[in-house]
């Protein structure tokens, strides 16, 4: 992100003073503007007035073309005396010829005289031109630099126009009549005025934001501690205790609603964890033993000269002790796989009929070695399976079924179509399982009583799981069934397509 | 010396009692703790090497049922090697714990050293007048000069060195010589006294009658 902070906090904020900045410049920008062209309106409209109260003294009156009079006061407006001459409103004082009375554009000329005082007292000040750009009169009020003919202003008459320039604003009316008028006034106190407003104006626009950033990071902050929250405990978690939960407050909110799920996620991850750290002992602890007997029996007979009868015996409690631990290790890749969601099936058309004939057949010489009989009640059912993997796993209950059989036992197998459902179902003549046996008997490495398996073949504790694993991928499922004394019934029962 | 091993897995436990009497213990066994708890409770064993996880009764409860009545050393013996497996089955009273898979040389190693140390010996060597005897090197010398014994002269006659200037009766050394399955009579005994006098002299065991055997240390 470059220069850009990478908390959220800090990003939001940063984003939100942005925006409000904005918005606050527009509006007092807006509200600026509002305010200076009020102002030049109220200007406007006091310019306008004089012109239309001069206009009736200057317009242009057939009367006798004027006799040497001089403009008044404005001494600088000399040069123009020729301008004046012709331009019968441009006398501002009549020469004593006559006594009787004033004339009227004597009149006119007096009250022009009185308005041009009352307006330069208002700080306005008046220009006229003639048509042809002479300059008539200006008032003493009025800038040298304006007093030049304004160029581009329309002769024509009858027009009013606005502009500022130089540092003040004027109106200028012009008309064949009059010629050109121009009022005007230093716009120089509206402008004071005005940035005057512009410094107030920042100064709340600053103390808004400045009030924004500390509400902003209050609020920010306040809506954000869920978040954290969340982040220390998934950091305590990360460290290693999987004991952590977030302590969830609002559970109302989106972030509550995130905790919940980040909660029951951790519940997950422990106990998925817990199972993984006793797994490993297990297996480890599973592994020890056989390798603790090679260990011992190859020490044992390597420590002195022995008879061959010596050695032939710790060779094959060693070749036993191998082939135990080559087992488990398969039955651990075999789980191993299935944990990691590597435990595929390749499954084909078949009839289950054969496949358990097939198994029990493979399973016979086993059973007959303590004299039981398997009796078998099957059913011709087609269906679609991996006929590896339902083998192993048909060998599995049946190969229990004979460990933990009496002597001379008997072994029941059926195989049904019931409803939508392929049932299969192995009973023993065993003694029976207690029911808090029952509870962990998919668990991996359970033995229920390694003690009864110590005259047979040592099991693994791995079978039952592996065959709960692959009757599962097949979308069915296993369940065990026992009574004390009289036997165990494993049943799995598989979808019918 | 007698043992008492409790193993429930049936070649470990065949090559550890094997061992153990190739090393000139008497040694008893038991497949599972329950067996095992009873043997310890009714027979004065010098050690009890005991598996942890087994069936029926595991090591931690012939631990503690053991522990209830006495003192006999124990040795705990398991594939559970975490530090806090250890902790515990110490915590429990264990007096020594060695993690399977172990090195044979280590368990007699083991075994001996937490007898030593029950007896009040903790060298391995003790000189009793002029017979020193090296229970490690399994040695017994009258001088300098090393005496050849038999297995069951020399255990006898560590019996005897390991409660010096104690009277030691006729069941104690029948108990603590022969393991469970020997049909040896008690008058073997008097043929090992024989042996060992002929041997070291007349006067290296004395004889307390009606009580037993003493050796005395001066």
């Amino acid at each position: 992100m470059g220069i850009f902070p990478q908390s959220i906090r800090w990003r939001i904020q940063l984003w939100y003073l942005l925006l409000l900045a904005v918005i606050i410049a527009a509006l007092l920008v807006a509200f600026h503007r509002n305010q200076r062209e009020i102002k030049y309106q109220v200007l406007d409209r006091e310019l306008s007035n004089p012109i239309t109260r001069l206009l009736p003294s200057l317009e242009r009156r057939p009367e006798p073309p004027p006799r040497g009079r001089r403009l008044p006061r404005p001494s600088l407006l000399d040069d123009f005396e020729d301008e004046l001459r012709s331009s019968p409103e441009g006398n501002a004082r009549r020469s004593p010829h006559g006594g009787n009375g004033p004339e009227p554009s004597e009149r006119r000329r007096g009250n022009l005289d009185e308005m041009v005082e009352e307006l330069a007292e208002n700080k306005i000040f008046v220009i006229h031109w003639s048509r042809g750009g002479g300059l008539r009169f200006a008032s003493a009020n009025s800038p040298e630099e304006l007093r030049s003919f304004p160029g581009g202003v329309s002769r024509e008459g009858g027009r009013v126009s606005k502009k500022t320039m130089q540092g003040y604003r004027e109106i200028i009316h012009a008309s064949p009549n009059v010629g050109i008028l121009m009022v005007g006034a230093s716009v120089e106190p509206i402008e004071t005025d005005l940035s005057k407003l512009k410094t107030k104006l920042i100064g709340i626009g600053l103390l808004i934001v400045g009030g924004g950033f500390l509400v902003g990071w209050f609020l920010i902050g306040r809506s954000l501690k869920p978040i954290e929250t969340i982040s220390g405990a998934a950091h305590r978690i990360a460290e290693g205790d999987l004991s952590q939960r977030i302590k969830i407050s609002g559970n109302g909110s989106e972030l509550g609603q995130l905790s919940i799920v980040l909660n029951e996620t951790f519940e997950k991850l422990e106990t998925s964890f817990e199972h993984q750290v006793r797994f490993t002992a297990d297996a480890s602890h599973e592994m020890r033993t056989p390798i603790a007997v090679i260990l011992s029996k190859g020490q044992f007979a390597l420590s002195k000269e022995r008879s061959p009868e010596k050695y032939k015996d710790a060779l094959q409690t060693c070749v036993d002790s191998a082939q135990h631990m080559r087992t488990l290790t398969s039955g651990l890749l075999e789980l191993s796989k299935v944990d990691s969601g590597e435990f595929h099936l390749s499954p084909e058309l078949g009839n289950l009929e054969n496949l358990t004939s097939e198994a029990v057949k493979m399973i016979e010489p086993l059973a007959d070695e303590r004299g039981i009989k398997i009796k078998c009640n099957l059913q011709p059912i087609k269906a679609e399976f991996d006929p590896s993997k339902m083998r192993q796993a048909l060998l599995n209950l049946l190969a229990n079924a004979v460990k933990y059989n009496q002597e001379e036992g008997e072994i029941e197998v059926t195989l049904n179509k019931i409803g939508a459902e392929i049932v299969w179902s192995v009973r023993d003549a065993g003694p029976g399982m207690e029911s808090s046996a029952l509870k962990h008997i998919f668990e991996r490495f359970y033995q229920v009583d390694k003690a009864r398996t110590r005259t047979g073949r040592k099991g693994t504790g791995l079978g039952l799981p592996i065959t709960q694993a692959i009757v599962e991928a097949h979308g069915g499922t296993i369940s065990v069934e026992s009574e004390i004394g009289k036997g165990t019934i494993f049943q799995v029962k598989l979808p019918a397509y | 010396m007698r043992v008492l091993v409790v193993e429930d897995q049936d070649d470990l436990r065949e090559v550890v009692v094997e061992t153990l009497r190739e090393e000139s213990f008497a040694v008893d066994e038991s497949a599972d703790g329950e067996e095992g708890l009873y043997k310890a409770l009714n027979w004065d064993y010098d050690i009890v090497v005991l598996d942890v996880m087994m069936p029926v009764m595991n090591g931690w409860e012939v631990l503690d049922g053991l522990r209830r009545e006495k003192e006999t050393p124990v040795l705990m013996l398991t594939a559970l090697d975490q530090v806090c497996d250890k902790v515990k089955g110490l915590n429990h009273g264990a007096d020594d714990y060695l993690a399977k898979p172990f090195d044979l040389t280590e368990l007699v190693a083991r075994v001996r050293a937490v007898m030593r140390r029950k007896g009040g010996d903790h060298c391995p060597e003790v000189t009793v007048g002029n017979v020193t005897i090296n229970t490690t090197a399994k040695i017994l010398r009258l001088g300098d000069k090393e005496v050849e014994v038999t297995a069951r002269e020399f255990a006898m006659a560590e019996l005897l060195i390991k409660h010096r200037d104690k009277v030691v009766t006729r069941d104690f050394l029948y108990d603590h010589l022969f393991d469970e399955n020997d049909e040896s009579m008690s008058n073997m005994l008097d043929v090992y006294v024989y042996k060992l006098r002929q041997k070291f002299g007349k006067s290296f065991i004395k004889t307390r009658r009606g009580q037993g055997y003493i050796l005395e240390s001066i």
